[in-house]
């Protein structure tokens, strides 16, 4: 039986590349530093929130308790989370640090 | 009181009712108060409950006073006799009274179960959040 | 740090909430003295009075008053009602003024312990 030769391989086409997404590459690190700009701003805010209630609560004029308690919730576990993220950000930068060592 | 107000509204509630329960009592207690015919008899206490003046509860309007007429009850036994042996009583009814009494007392201890619930209703949210 | 308008203006509030506590004791404590008059503290107002026009709270001190509500045969005006339900009101906010006191001391300790 004859075993036919193997015969030349096709090239592989060039790959194609696939187009950036918006917004992506170079401008990710500026979404990040907007989103921690963003999320330091909204906590900011939650936090002042939280103190006008609670001047309402200590001059009696606050209508709902739970008003107060709500508020003071959001801006406590904002701020966890803007400690949170602030964490794990600059554990990240030591990695890359590290990585270049 | 307008962070708990529940516990104001039903503070006003109880003291509404207390007020009535003091009228019951102040009728029943004068019941057989006999008076020549000649005076006007005992008259018997009603409570005007109305909506409070802010909107937040009830309060007492006034305190309406019944017939001065009474009853006219011959007993010439009585020293307090008149000529004809008539002798006048107050014009107030015991079983009425006693069901005054049971329906204020109700209303007394609905209010301050409102205030017991409330109270808990506002511990609850105070602990909002407070599991961590 | 811990001097902002909203602190001082939360120790204004427990103190006077914690004087209103023993007023209304004493009341309840004094329900048949004859010719006692009850007490009444207040802070609220002249904490907000204090607080709209932008000035500090620091200065604010609970006054405590007469009450004005109709007196007994014996001279005695302690209502029982009131008074009962005052300690209830009052116990509630001493708890609220010391919840949204802990928020801010926790706000600060959440960003300290960092993790």
């Amino acid at each position: 039986m004859t075993i036919p030769p193997i015969g030349p391989l096709s090239p592989v086409g060039a790959p194609t590349t696939i187009a950036p997404a918006a917004g992506t590459g170079a401008s990710g690190g500026g979404d990040f530093a907007n989103a921690l700009s963003g999320g330091l701003d909204k906590l900011q805010q939650l936090q002042s929130t939280s103190d006008n209630l609670a001047v309402k609560a200590a001059t009696g004029s606050l209508t709902d308790a739970h008003d107060y308690m709500i508020a003071s919730t959001q801006a406590s576990l904002a701020t966890q989370l803007t400690v949170a993220v602030r964490n794990k950000a600059v554990d990240a930068f030591n990695e890359i640090m590290r990585m270049q060592a | 009181m307008s962070i708990f107000e529940s516990i104001g509204i039903a503070g006003t509630g109880a003291t509404t009712y207390r007020k009535w329960l003091d009228a019951v009592s102040d009728n029943l207690s004068n019941m057989n108060d006999a008076v020549s015919t000649s005076q006007s008899a005992f008259q018997q206490r009603y409570v005007i409950a109305q909506q409070s003046a802010d909107g937040k509860g009830v309060q007492v309007g006034g305190i309406a006073l019944g017939s001065k007429e009474g009853r006219i009850v011959y007993d010439p036994q009585n020293p307090l006799a008149d000529a004809n042996g008539n002798v006048r009583y107050p014009d107030i009814d015991l079983s009425d009274q006693m069901g005054q009494l049971i329906m204020a007392q109700r209303g007394y201890q609905a209010n301050l179960s409102v205030v017991d619930r409330a109270k808990d209703a506002y511990q609850a949210a105070l602990q909002l959040g407070r599991s961590s | 740090m811990f001097d902002d308008v909203t602190s001082q203006t939360l120790q204004v509030a427990l103190s006077g909430l914690a004087l209103r506590q023993r007023v209304t004791a004493n009341n309840i404590a004094n329900l048949s003295t004859p010719g006692f008059h009850a007490g009444k503290v207040g802070f609220e107002n002249s904490l907000q009075a204090a607080l709209s026009d932008g000035g500090s709270p620091t200065g604010v001190a609970p006054t405590v008053g007469q009450s004005l509500e109709p007196t007994q045969l014996n001279g005695n005006n302690v209502n029982l009602d009131e008074e009962t339900l005052s300690s209830v009101d009052t116990g509630l906010r001493y708890q609220l003024a010391l919840r949204a006191m802990d928020g801010k001391f926790s706000l600060i300790s959440d960003v300290v312990k960092g993790n």
